[in-house]
């Protein structure tokens, strides 16, 4: 059965929940095989099986709920920039030793399940499953552009994910007032916010 | 090239997705710049990291009802168990056909879906019943003389069901049945309501029985529907679907 495994893979981490993946799996073959004279042989029939998976992600599975850590996240998006910029250069000189390294085993799948639909899409292509921006753009049915802007996007909100996790644990520490002066930061900083967001009910 | 574009092309960089004269532009500036370097070195762990995910593998149950799928085409019998009801376990398989007759590229089609979003809506929300403490049948009468249409409900047949309740609603125009039970603990909402033009094709349409299904889902909830002469029977639920699919097809 090929590609069972990978399609299972990427629909556990679409759906976020082992039942919802399997009947999505499933959908996906009823389909496929329902379909398959719409397949052209010589074609890449990997892709076309994750046009299909992702077609009825879409149209069947997404959920409508709020990702309430990302929105609060994305108020205070230039923040998170800032302290991940600073983090990435402390974790490339040594990375066994960052808070990163461990979150990569512990945190990382929490953080790509808060993810919004159409960036943890493009995220779990690429990353998990290795297509290339062709590939994607012809899954998705999405220009080129818009897969770029967001894959870059996505991984850039599944980092700050990380350190939203490092931030709350006390293990990196929120930018302050003046760290930097860039004048859109000024205003507020992460620690503010963190009471806020704390303070509303 | 500056920060804000290095950056911007990092990733294409990391998925060796620039032209030549980019990667030289961006090696440049990664070679001068330590924070872009970082920037990098963090997505392309991360990246490494997440390709692990990629070898998670499908249970084994799911393969062999995949092997199924697949082991019956061109025309796809689907076997799988409806109920674990020991009194049924003789009939404990049941024979789906997959209908073949009209492939579609897309799915499912904008009515059906709406169709489907209706029913969902109707079984989401928790509207007050106008008919309580009282059974099914006389549910069933009791919308008499409130909707024009005679209504039958699902019947004593399903196994670990009880009625909840009753009330008028509506679904796409049309006025509809609106009966609660509960099946297996889980809340089940039956509509009933009149055919009329609506398209009941399109869709994943399944013949079992005899009996033409057509099954949706939408905000997590999965629906089933069938047509019966000039009305369609809806059951709504976060039960699997081949649950609902059976309590349409054993409905008296
Ligand atoms: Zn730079």
């Amino acid at each position: 059965m090929e590609h069972l495994d990978s399609l299972y893979a990427s629909a556990l981490k679409m759906t976020r929940n082992q039942v919802e993946a399997e009947e999505l799996v499933q959908d996906t073959f009823v389909r496929a095989f329902r379909f398959k004279k719409n397949f052209e042989w010589g074609t890449n029939l990997k892709a076309w099986l994750f046009r299909i998976l992702t077609n009825t992600f879409i149209n069947d599975y997404r959920h409508k709920k709020h990702e309430q850590r990302y929105i609060e996240r994305a108020a205070v998006e230039p923040l998170y920039d800032q302290v991940l910029n600073q983090q990435a250069v402390k974790y490339a000189s040594n990375p066994e030793n960052h808070v990163f390294s461990k979150y990569f085993k512990e945190k990382l799948d929490s953080a790509l399940e808060e993810l919004p639909d159409d960036f943890r899409t493009v995220v779990v292509l690429s990353d998990v499953e290795g297509f290339s921006y062709k590939e994607i753009s012809e899954i998705l049915e999405t220009p080129m552009g818009t897969v770029m802007s967001r894959l870059h996007r996505g991984r850039k909100l599944l980092q700050h994910g990380l350190v939203d996790y490092a931030v709350e644990a006390g293990v990196i520490a929120p930018p302050s007032v003046g760290d930097k002066s860039d004048e859109q930061q000024s205003t507020t900083d992460l620690s503010e916010f963190r009471r806020k967001r704390e303070a509303t009910p | 090239m500056n920060c804000i574009s290095s950056k911007k092309f990092v990733d294409a960089y990391l998925d060796g997705e620039l032209e030549a004269g980019m990667m030289l532009e961006i090696e440049t500036h990664l070679e001068s710049c330590e924070e872009c370097a970082g920037v990098l070195c963090l997505k392309r762990d991360m990246k490494t990291e997440l390709a692990k995910r990629g070898n998670a593998a499908a249970p084994e149950h799911l393969r062999r009802q995949i092997e199924m799928i697949s082991s019956g085409s061109p025309r796809v019998w689907w076997q799988r168990p409806v109920v674990a009801a020991p009194v049924a376990a003789a009939a404990a398989f049941m024979l789906l056909m997959w209908s073949h007759s009209t492939p579609q590229t897309t799915l499912p089609k904008d009515e059906v879906a709406l169709l489907v979003q209706d029913v969902v809506d109707r079984h989401v929300r928790e509207l007050p019943m106008e008919i309580q403490n009282a059974n099914q049948n006389t549910a069933a009468s009791w919308f008499q003389g409130k909707i024009d249409f005679p209504v039958r409900p699902l019947g004593t047949g399903i196994r670990n069901a009880t009625f909840q309740g009753a009330r008028v609603s509506n679904v796409r125009e049309n006025q509809a049945a609106q009966m609660v039970y509960r099946v297996d603990g889980k809340k089940v909402t039956f509509m009933v309501f009149p055919a009329n033009q609506l398209a009941i094709q399109g869709g994943d349409l399944l013949t079992v029985r005899g009996k033409q299904i057509l099954t949706g889902r939408r905000n997590g909830y999965n629906v089933a529907l069938a047509k019966d002469g000039d009305m369609i029977y809806a059951v709504s639920s976060d039960l699997p679907i081949k649950r609902l699919v059976s309590l349409l097809v054993n409905r008296k």
